[in-house]
């Protein structure tokens, strides 16, 4: 039963960590039409930022200082427990340190956003999502070959969760933590992509001339579309950091960005609700087809299957990636046409009136013909 | 294996080669031939796999994720057939031809050309690709990890001999001939079916203008099924190449990814530019990461990031390509 | 029998309907004229016959045979030829390369070489720059080579979208004069899109007269030029002094 517990408490967790992650890509690619499959570059910086703060506010509160020489003093060895003890005494330093990196994250998330927009007043389309993921796997080979910020190829574990000093209920104060903010996160992108702003990322990603035309500026609504998504992405890498008591650069590959496309794509481009429902399918196939989880959960299967489980998940998702282009592109819940009276009237004119107008216009010309032949 | 350079150790035997050295040549020049030789190596290599990625994008528009992935195929289909069937290496090497070329056809048909037909985008192409880089590389790795363990890691059996020590310490093998031969080969041979054959004639126009291409009666679907062959193919031969000179694993081709995309947008998609773009990639990034590593120590494990910095700096500065070269077809980007 | 007979087609792009019902016909040596203001689906209509665009319905007979559901090459195998009104060259071939391409369908290096000559002599200009890229052409030269390549696969029927487009109004005379001259000799017939509609109802043997996707008017070109009523639908919006 414990391990159940353990297995949904886990789930949870990640939907809330990656509906974060998947409504700030929905907002860049759904609503703004920018690919940026960079997406696990902001959530790492999250990540790092609270990763090396949280360690290096524990390891100075624990009066820790027998660093080894050209590491950050937490990569130490033994900083791991003098940075547990931290944790499971100070009540303040557990939550200082979580309240801290949120703030921090969000600041430094939507700077480096703005600096990343540059790429897509550059690029579009197919080569704008290679450089993005190009800069992403920059980072993660600088992160992971330098001991600086997150002890390089070591990782980086031990640092202060906000629940730690609660003992084994703090997982599910973090679960229930993470889903406030997930939920806080889920109404404000709600409110923001019905909103005139996000009617204006539509317009930029659907006719940048036309959006230009109205008198919008395409580069300043980019900028703004990559500094709320890279926020929430390193929001999110905040989140996962302190879920997992630790940071590793090697997580950072190009696949959970992967798994992002994938939600967003099988959820709903441009529909929050779907990418609700798309995060939930592709983050419950994630963690259930996983070995532990697997013998944990005491469903019997062989030996085989269960070496192979982790790499047949992601041949499942990369079929279910193709599927939903092929079958589905729009996704499961796909996105409302925008509805405002305006809106109407002009499909209106478009749809029916113009083109009947000519033909009638047409029509009277020929009849008015023959009745003067006859 | 006296003479066997595997990629990861060859930094650490420039010290060895900094003892011996004082015998012959001096180290750090010992260390830059090694680097400008493996780099030729490395580099034909990176040129054959581009070349396939660039003309595939040409005719069909798909920035095609899974290209690195028939290299990886290449590998393990020599090495079953020269290995596990026994047809020795020639067969292995028309195994490491046909079978990722079959494979690249395979996937066009199934995923990108139902795609096209739908009127999906470039970037749903490239999406799709990746889904189909993470079947094949999954697929592998689950059937090496299940079924047959020795797929985890994977060597051809005759090893490269050292034909010639230059200065008496850096070994020159077969591989670093093999793999510029095999590279110039098909060179020659692809500049003659684009410009002497009806059919290569074809390929360019269907790149140049598809929907006029069908007009003139060119039957597109054959162009692309040549196409994605070709592309296979080479990527495939590289794979076979490279897996006589180090050993592969599942994810080899992987790694080669963003090479290959640093060759191909370097070169403009162009045909010849490409080549040249993947020749020098190879060398660059050898040379550069030796200078580096020897002057201010920087560790080996950026030299990935130069082919990166390469690939954003010229998609930022010039993201038509900086060794455009013109003569020939596949010209404009689209 | 006519060459050409296409029956109520209805047709365009993806989900949206262009083309409503239309019937037009061409007979053997014919130049048929189609004109009609800029939208009017000039344009569409030819593709939508030759299958680069969507047909709804419809039948398309072309010698007899029903060839409504071939794909465009294959139509190009049974004979047509399409000179379309944008990207109609391959700009990173060479000149002689289009042409070879143009020929793609010809087995026999014989009739290629024949091909060749003709076209070259229509055209002495392209013989000119034969080893030139294509895109690298002026707008008049690339127009001639879209022409000469259509020509290459000894058509038996040929559309012609805007082939004076761009053109000055004396190299415009020029090719059309050189249309006339290729139907007189080879007998080809030709649906002619024309910018200028007074100078296409005036050189084509018959015209059709489209608007909004529908045909409003037909006969001889030069009943159609006379008709009042149809003034301002194209001849005003054009060139009607041209
Ligand atoms: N590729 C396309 N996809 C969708 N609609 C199109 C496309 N091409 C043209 N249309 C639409 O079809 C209608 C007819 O266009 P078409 O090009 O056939 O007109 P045309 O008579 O040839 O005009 P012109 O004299 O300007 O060449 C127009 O309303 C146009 O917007
Ligand atoms: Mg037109």
């Amino acid at each position: 039963m414990a391990e159940v517990a353990g297995f949904v408490l886990n789930v949870l967790t990640f939907y809330g960590i990656y509906l974060i992650l998947a409504l700030s890509f929905n907002i860049e690619y759904g609503f703004a039409g920018l690919p940026n499959f960079g997406k696990v570059l902001f959530y790492s910086i999250g990540a790092y930022l609270a990763g090396s703060m949280s360690a290096w506010i524990a390891v100075t509160v624990a009066g820790f200082a027998e660093g080894e020489p050209g590491k950050p003093v937490y990569c130490a060895g033994p900083a791991y427990t003098a940075m547990t003890e931290v944790a499971k005494t100070s009540v303040l330093v557990d939550i200082g340190v979580f309240m801290l990196s949120l703030v921090v994250a969000l600041i430094v998330g939507a700077v480096v956003g703005v600096i990343s927009s540059y790429p897509t007043l550059r690029l579009r389309g197919d080569f704008l999502a290679i450089s993005l993921l190009a800069l992403g796997e920059i980072v993660r080979i600088a992160a992971y070959t330098e001991y600086w910020p997150v002890c390089g190829y070591d990782g980086l574990s031990g640092i202060p969760t906000p629940f730690a000093w609660m003992g084994d209920a703090g997982k599910y104060a973090y679960t229930a933590l993470v889903w406030v903010i997930a939920g806080g996160v889920y109404f404000t992108v709600q409110r923001m992509t019905n909103s005139p702003w996000g009617r204006a990322l539509k317009s930029v990603r659907d006719d940048e001339l036309a959006a230009e035309v109205y008198g919008k500026n395409i580069a300043r609504v980019k900028a703004q579309a990559m500094a709320v998504g890279s926020a929430l992405a390193a929001l999110a890498g905040v989140l996962y950091a302190f879920h997992v008591g630790g940071v590793f650069a090697a997580d950072f590959i190009p696949l959970p960005t992967f798994l992002v496309i994938a939600m967003v794509m099988l959820g709903g481009p441009a529909n929050n609700k779907g990418v609700v429902l798309g995060t939930g399918v592709i983050v419950l196939i994630d963690q259930l087809l996983n070995a532990s989880v697997l013998n944990a959960l005491g469903i019997p299967l062989p030996q085989g299957f269960l070496n192979a489980v982790t790499y047949l998940k992601y041949v499942l998702m990369g079929v279910i990636i193709i599927l939903i282009l092929m079958f589905r592109p729009q996704g499961l819940i796909p996105e409302k046409p925008l509805d405002t009276p305006i809106v109407r009237r002009a499909s209106e004119l478009v749809s029916t009136h113009m083109p009947t107008q000519q033909t009638q216009a047409a029509k009277e010309n020929t009849s008015d013909r023959q009745d003067k032949r006859s | 294996m006296r003479g066997r350079i595997s990629r990861s150790s060859s930094w650490e035997s420039s010290t060895l080669a900094r003892e011996v050295s004082t015998v012959e040549l001096p180290w750090y020049i010992a260390g830059i031939i090694r680097a400008i030789l493996d780099g030729i190596l490395m580099g034909s290599l990176f040129a054959l796999m581009a070349v396939g990625l660039t003309i595939v994008y040409r005719v069909t528009q798909v920035a095609n994720f899974a290209h690195a992935e028939y290299v990886t195929y290449g590998a393990y289909a020599a090495y079953v057939f020269a290995v596990t069937l026994e047809f020795g290496m020639i067969g292995g090497a028309v195994a490491a031809l046909v079978i990722p070329g079959i494979l690249a056809v395979v996937n066009d048909e199934l995923v990108f050309k139902p795609l096209w037909r739908r009127g999906s985008t470039p970037l749903h192409f490239l999406v799709a690709s990746i889904g189909s880089g993470l079947i094949l590389r999954y697929s592998l790795l689950a059937f090496a990890a299940s079924v047959a363990t020795e797929f985890l890691k994977i060597r051809l059996p005759v090893f490269p001999k050292a034909i010639y020590q230059i200065g008496g310490i850096v070994p020159v093998t077969y591989v670093h001939l093999l793999a510029p031969a095999v590279g110039v080969a098909a060179t020659v041979l692809l500049h003659l079916l684009f410009t002497r054959t009806k059919l290569g004639k074809a390929m360019r126009a269907t790149a140049s203008n598809p929907t006029l291409a069908r007009i003139t009666g060119i039957n597109i679907f054959l162009i692309r099924r040549v196409t994605w062959f070709i592309g296979g193919a080479l990527a495939g031969i590289a794979g076979y190449i490279y897996a006589y000179y180090t050993p592969a694993n599942p994810e080899t081709g992987w790694f080669f990814l963003l090479w290959i995309f640093a060759a191909a947008i370097m070169g403009g998609f162009t045909f010849y530019g490409t080549i040249i773009s993947g020749i020098l990639l190879g060398i660059i990034g050898n040379v550069t990461m030796f200078i580096a590593n020897q002057t201010v120590g920087l560790s080996t494990s950026y030299q990935p990031a130069i082919a990166l910095v390469v690939l954003v700096a010229v998609l930022l500065w010039r993201p038509e390509g900086v060794i455009r070269l013109q003569s020939l077809s596949l010209r404009t980007r689209a | 029998m006519p060459v050409l007979e296409a029956r109520d087609i209805v047709g365009g792009y993806r989900d949206s309907v262009v083309i409503h019902g239309v019937t037009i016909t061409l007979g053997d040596g014919e130049i048929v004229a189609l004109v009609g203001p800029n939208g009017s689906g000039k344009s569409t209509l030819i593709k939508t016959i030759y299958g680069v665009a969507r047909l709804f319905s419809g039948k398309v007979i072309f010698l007899g045979r029903d060839v409504t559901a071939l794909p465009p090459e294959q139509k190009t195998r049974e004979g047509m030829s399409f000179v379309p009104q944008t990207d109609n060259i391959f700009p990173d071939l060479t000149v002689m390369e289009n042409l070879e391409m143009g020929a793609y369908l010809l087995d026999d290096p014989g009739k290629f070489k024949e091909r060749l000559e003709l076209v070259f002599s229509i055209f002495p200009d392209l013989e000119r720059f034969r080893d030139r890229l294509a895109g690298s052409l002026s707008g008049g030269q690339r127009q001639m080579l879209a022409m000469a390549r259509a020509l290459m696969s000894e058509p038996k029927l040929m559309f012609l979208d805007e082939p004076t487009a761009g053109l000055a109004p004396k190299i415009a005379m020029e090719l059309l004069r050189v249309l006339l001259k290729i139907r007189d000799e080879a007998k080809i017939p030709m649906l002619l899109v024309e910018q200028h509609a007074k100078r296409a109802l005036e050189m084509s043997d018959r015209a059709y007269v489209l608007a909004g996707g529908r045909v409003v008017a037909e006969g001889k070109g030069r009943d159609i030029l006379e008709r009042e009523d149809l003034q301002e639908l194209f001849l005003g919006v054009k060139h009607a002094g041209a």
